[in-house]
């Protein structure tokens, strides 16, 4: 135990000052008390750097920078936006390494993302490559959406006790699963191959009918939980 | 699929607005602590709280975000302890701590926990701790009974521990008055990322029974009006403002409304004095204190409060504004409503007791609350066998308060011990 002269009181403390004055202490050889250390001495935090994420946030800012200005500098010899599809791969790529590579995510949660980034980044690629066949929105979205439903439904069966987590992602899917069909018939042109969308929309509801038919119950629970007002 | 069943719970009213405003600037990690006699055993430790989590289920939880509101689900991980660093209720990142929503931090004799102010109070989370002491005495082979006064994993789980005791006093007829005037913020610097520095006082009970009594005010209205004194002096005497000093002290309404409840169940007092340019005595400033402090504690008063608080819960445009929009009204609505009107807080947990068995095992018991960028300085007091531990936390390099505090009390020859960790001054 310390003593502070100027402010009358007792310390225990491995300082050599008052933390209240900053007047010197003394040492207080009455006091018998024993003595613990209070807390643990300071130890100023020292950072990482991340400096390899420094040099790939560069590396995509460059590769932007550098396929726009060649996009401008050579608009008279090739009339394409081509420089859009590259944008989209980086960012996308950042998407895919940092939201379902490294994130510490419900898988639910990735899913859904994908279903979303991947379409867009496949709908630009295949208008600025000028595809004669038309596949991103026709094809890979719908069974895009199967995968995921089919992915999570898995996940599921081997842990039930789970399904609670899920539930709210299955029927996000479920209606991601719909909208091909539904720009179908809203949008005519937008989509010529039906029969994908179809089978989608059909196995989102499907899968739908199964939540509430073999999980009722849970189901119902966790949507209460997740939008009680 | 039969077997899911999760136990989940909305957040009582206090708790609603705490994750929305939480950031390493006001980190709402308040702390409860214990230092026993013996050095800590950290396996021993571990497995008490392994055992006793389950008989907390309010405990037992990790946050999540509905559409609507964040509710609490049952957390299916464990949780563990760690051992304590210089840095008082840092910010918690629940991810990063199996999703519970406490710490348990163990240091030398020491023993503390770290809770977010969400799932509890002081009271619950100090119920908490000695049901986690209880556990570990018993494992280290002590022969200890809980006397009625440790909730034990033996003792059934009660509805009464979970109720969100605010909605069950809630009564729409009460007619509410709300009308608030600014308070002034303490100035200083604050540490490097908001770090808090903490500074304990260990003061004979007898000594400030002495004095309160002398002035005939309680102990908590004593160390009040010694602190609004010690602002006065340091401080609010040379301001140049308009705004009053707004003393926050905190009241457990568990006595008030009769209620078990181990969530949160507090409300507050707030005293309002313009102190700066006035030529003031300790007697004149004290009595002040004490007297609003002793008016604001009126049954009829604390309910009205209540009602208005949860009435702004069951509005039905709040409920159906979505979760997002919801937490940024908050934010705009605990500036205006709770930081604007504070200058300062103590909290006074009041007397812990023990049982017989566990008595010669415990040195003290701390209770400490967290501090803002805004209101830089706060206090919290916790008594045990014949001890007052008075713990100052603050986010401002600045001593001042503190010392006039120590300074003031040694001059009426009260015996003190301070403790801090020491972060640089």
């Amino acid at each position: 135990m310390k003593y502070c002269k100027k402010c009358n009181i007792t310390l225990n403390t491995q300082r050599m000052t008052c933390p209240l004055c900053f007047t010197v202490l003394e040492k207080n050889e009455h006091v018998s008390q024993t003595t613990y250390a209070p807390y643990p001495g300071y130890q100023p935090k020292s950072y990482k750097d991340g400096v390899l994420v420094k040099i790939f946030i560069f590396l995509s800012i460059v590769a932007i920078f550098v396929s726009a200005i060649v996009n401008i500098m050579t608009w008279q010899a090739n009339r394409s936006p081509w420089s859009i599809i590259v944008i989209g791969c980086v960012l996308y790529g950042w998407i895919l390494i940092k939201n379902t590579v490294i994130a510490k995510i419900n898988i639910g949660r990735k899913l859904v993302f994908q279903t979303i980034a991947l379409p867009i980044l496949l709908v630009i690629i295949e208008k600025y490559t000028y595809s004669p066949e038309p596949w991103a929105l026709d094809y890979v979205t719908p069974f895009l959406t199967v995968i995921a439903t089919v992915a999570i439904l898995m996940l599921v069966f081997i842990k039930s006790s789970k399904y609670g987590e899920y539930v709210i992602y299955l029927l996000n899917i479920n209606f991601l699963g719909l909208i091909p069909l539904i720009l179908y018939f809203v949008f005519p042109g937008i989509i010529s191959i039906m029969w994908p969308s179809v089978v989608a929309a059909s196995i989102g509801f499907l899968t739908f009918l199964g939540m509430w038919v073999f999980a009722g119950r849970a189901t119902k629970q966790e949507l209460k939980k997740r939008f009680h007002i | 699929m039969h077997r899911y069943h999760a136990k989940w719970y909305k957040l009582d009213n206090a708790a609603k607005v705490f994750p929305a405003v939480a950031s390493i600037k006001r980190t709402y990690m308040f702390r409860v602590g214990a230092v026993m006699k013996e050095d800590i055993n950290k396996e021993v430790l571990q497995q008490a709280l392994v055992d006793i989590i389950k008989r907390f289920p309010s405990f037992n939880v990790r946050i999540r975000k509905g559409l609507f509101w964040y509710y609490f689900e049952e957390n299916h991980k464990l949780p563990f302890i760690q051992e304590e660093d210089p840095f008082i209720g840092k910010y918690l990142e629940f991810k990063t701590n199996n999703d519970f929503l406490f710490r348990t931090l163990y240091y030398g004799k020491r023993l503390s926990l770290e809770v977010f102010h969400s799932i509890t109070d002081g009271t619950g989370a100090m119920e908490f701790l000695k049901a986690l002491m209880y556990q570990y005495l018993k494992l280290l082979g002590n022969k200890v009974s809980s006397d009625g006064l440790v909730i034990t994993d033996e003792i059934e789980i009660l509805k009464a521990e979970e109720q969100d005791s605010f909605l069950k006093n809630y009564d729409k007829s009460v007619k509410v008055n709300r009308k608030e005037t600014k308070a002034y913020h303490l100035k200083g610097t604050n540490y490097d990322e908001y770090w808090q520095g903490i500074i304990h006082g260990i003061i004979d009970i007898d000594d400030l029974k002495r004095l309160s009594k002398e002035k005939n005010v309680t102990i908590t209205e004593y160390l009040c009006g010694v602190i609004t004194y010690c602002a006065y002096i340091t401080e609010l005497k040379y301001a140049k403002t308009k705004r009053a000093f707004r003393f926050f002290v905190p009241v457990n309404l568990r006595k008030v409304f009769d209620s078990k409840t181990l969530r949160n169940f507090a409300l507050f007092v707030r005293t309002t004095q313009y102190l700066s340019g006035k030529d003031l005595t300790f007697d004149e400033i004290l009595q002040d204190t004490a007297k609003q402090i002793r008016e604001g504690v009126d049954k009829n008063r604390l309910l009205a409060y209540l009602v208005s608080n949860v009435k702004f819960e069951k509005n039905f445009f709040m409920r159906i504004t979505p979760l997002f929009i919801k937490v940024v009204a908050m934010r705009i609505g605990y500036k205006l409503l709770g930081e604007d009107l504070n200058s300062y807080a103590l909290s006074n947990l009041g007397v812990v007791e023990l049982p017989e068995s566990m008595k010669n095992h415990v040195s003290h018991f701390e209770f400490s609350i967290g501090a803002s960028s805004i209101c830089k300085k706060n206090a919290a007091v916790a008594t045990y066998n014949n001890k007052l531990i008075i713990s100052f936390s603050t986010l401002a390099v600045e001593r001042d308060l503190e010392r006039e505090f120590f300074r003031f009390l040694t001059s009426q020859n009260v015996n003190i011990t301070v403790e801090s960790n020491e972060l640089e001054v």
